[in-house]
């Protein structure tokens, strides 16, 4: 696809989904280059926040020496700008549904701009920021169609979510074989198997054949012998018996490789992120908190890195996964399985916060948030280092004493709580599926 | 119970203010950062449970409650938690259309009118601090505080997209 109808796409897909501009409006430039003597804008972004925090229409707007934003005055709009020169750093400070772009001067000036957008915005904003900082860095960044960039950030998180307009369609395909990478033997052996089956289905219409030529016309023309032509009957029949067991058993071969490719196997590595659509809420607020854009959430995976807790069907693993997730990497980070309950997974994954290797793996008030939010706790009886909680029903709402406040993040060996999972899959507590190391797991189900 | 009491001290010595780059500015010991607020409990403990972070997203302090701070600190504490937490409100809705993999919703929220888009299968979710939040593909949140006061029409909307 050309640029230009690429970009005529992304023109089409603002125009039709959002509220905002496709492009810069023609009075904003021109007031813009205006200002500025004639300069030609490079790059641009919407600010769609003001200070009061309402939707309105400002322009980030940047040319070769000069920063400015754009304010509708009335009618009018105003440029407030400064010299490109003149900045020394830049800041953003991300929210839930907001981040605010900051511009600064020299150390204890007011700030030089600072900008608030949706995050709707956050791609046409980093292009901006982008330039500046390299510029900081004492790089700079060719030159690029304004109109485009701007198109192109806006139209992008809808344009991925609709998958058929997706710009390149073969990348669909692409992502799909890489599934396939890890089954590579099953996947061998099953093309093998397709291969023989094909192969030797010739085989008895070619046996049929030989057996009518040069078996049973001769024999009654008088020219082959009577046993000599039942024994190469006989041997035609045998081998085709036999053609028929190779393909039983290479069909045997093909489905019990080919036909369950992904739904059996061990538990996938944690670096190859889960697909999990049923906690897209959890992603959504992981992502926000640990400042991450929105990358992973177009392509519907979790993030891994940075949570301190790991999905282990329907529980949240908080010590035995987490630490292999921390050692290597080589187990599952998060995932949540299509059968799980989206109202049990979202807000429990949602509150846990990023960790790094020296902090708690729970927050030490999680137990009582938890039991605040109706999540049962208790504790496995099976296992005396669960004293120090009290059983909870899965309806429990007080709050139960915390066994992570025993614990600390400087504790040899440092495990979090452990507590039982009293699913109604598994009544009698213990998490169905769970690996039979100590696994400590929070209830899931609300 | 020691690292406890190490933890409380520290954040009695943890002073923020707002100063003129517009940036919030954490104190301590001697320690100079300008910080963000990271929300540790977003829906829950939405005042609560604060992480300060840096420009690199390291934390520099976590505060467990307004009430640790003095009066100055804490209002501008209360500034930058009304920012970071800050989400469209919803008011009213006013068009939901389903298209190829998206759902287009057509709302009024109290920043303003908005049309925004949803995957078809990111659906409206309640939270614990109550309402229910909406999603958009780009990542925005729409919170509907109180959807039994919204308007008949839409709830109608609403209530086809919740459990």
């Amino acid at each position: 696809m050309s640029e230009q109808n690429q970009h005529t796409i992304d023109r089409q897909i603002i125009e039709r989904y959002t509220d905002q501009p496709a492009r810069m409006p023609a009075e904003v430039r021109s007031a813009v280059e205006d200002a500025w003597g004639g300069r030609a804008v490079q790059l641009y972004a919407l600010s769609d926040l003001d200070a009061g925090m309402r939707l309105t229409d400002s322009w980030l707007v940047l040319c070769e020496d000069r920063v400015g934003i754009a304010k509708r005055v009335g009618q009018a709009w105003r440029v407030d700008d400064f010299e490109r020169r003149r900045l020394v750093d830049t800041r953003e400070a991300p929210g839930l549904s907001r981040s605010t772009l900051t511009l600064l001067g020299p150390v204890d000036e007011p700030a030089l701009l600072l900008i608030r957008y949706t995050h709707r915005q956050q791609r046409s904003v980093e292009n901006v920021r982008f330039v500046l900082q390299q510029e900081l860095e004492g790089r700079s960044v060719p030159s690029v169609d304004a109109d485009s960039q701007y198109a192109a950030s806006v139209a992008a998180p809808i344009r991925e979510a609709q998958a058929l307009v997706a710009a390149n369609q073969a990348a669909v395909l692409i992502r799909l074989m890489g599934y396939l990478g890890r089954y590579k033997r099953q996947l061998v052996a099953g093309f093998v198997a397709a291969t023989l089956i094909t192969a030797v289905s010739l085989v008895p219409p070619f046996l049929a054949g030989c057996l009518i030529d040069s078996v049973v016309r001769p024999v009654q023309d008088g020219t082959l012998s009577v046993e000599r032509g039942t024994y190469l009957a006989r041997l035609a029949v045998g081998t085709i018996a036999l053609v028929f067991l190779i393909r039983q058993a290479s069909a045997l071969v093909r489905l019990r490789y080919m036909s369950v490719l992904g739904g059996v196997g061990r538990a996938r590595p944690a670096h190859r992120a889960l697909r999990t659509p049923a906690a897209a809420f959890a992603r959504l607020l992981l992502e926000g908190e640990n400042r991450k854009s929105d990358h992973a959430g177009e392509l519907g995976y979790i993030p891994t890195l940075g949570f301190s807790g790991v999905r282990d069907h329907r529980c949240v693993a908080v010590c035995g996964d987490a630490d292999r997730t921390e050692h290597g990497a080589l187990e599952p980070g998060l995932g949540a399985g299509l059968g799980d309950g989206r109202a049990g997974a979202r807000f429990l994954l949602g509150d846990l916060q990023a960790r790094r290797a020296h902090e708690p793996v729970l927050h030490t008030r999680l137990a009582e948030v938890v039991a605040r939010n109706r999540r049962a706790l208790g504790y496995d009886p099976g296992d005396t280092r669960g004293e120090g909680l009290q059983p909870g029903g899965t309806r429990d709402k007080t709050p139960t004493k915390s066994c992570c406040r025993s614990q600390t993040a400087s504790t040899p060996g440092y495990t979090a709580c452990r507590w039982s999972c009293r699913s109604a899959r598994n009544p009698a507590g213990g998490c169905p599926g769970a690996r039979p190391k100590n696994q400590e797991a929070l209830q899931w189900s609300a | 119970m020691v690292r406890l009491s190490k933890d409380l001290e520290r954040q009695q010595q943890l002073k923020l203010d707002r100063r003129a780059d517009g940036q919030l500015w954490a104190s301590r010991a001697g320690e100079h950062c300008a910080v963000s607020v990271h929300r540790c409990f977003p829906w829950s403990e939405p005042g609560r449970y604060l992480s300060l972070r840096d420009s690199e997203n390291e934390e520099f302090a976590l505060v467990r409650g307004p009430d640790e701070l003095d009066p100055s600190s804490r209002d501008a504490l209360r500034d930058a938690i009304a920012e970071a937490g800050f989400v469209l409100q919803v008011e009213r809705i006013t068009k939901v259309e389903e298209e190829v993999e998206i759902r287009s919703w057509k709302v009024e929220t109290r920043q303003g009118p908005r049309s925004f888009q949803t995957r078809l299968d990111d659906w409206p979710m309640d939270v614990p601090g109550g309402g229910i939040v909406i999603r958009d593909v780009a990542g925005d949140l729409y919170h509907v505080a109180e959807p039994e006061k919204l308007d008949r029409r839409s709830r109608t909307w609403l209530w086809a997209f919740v459990d």
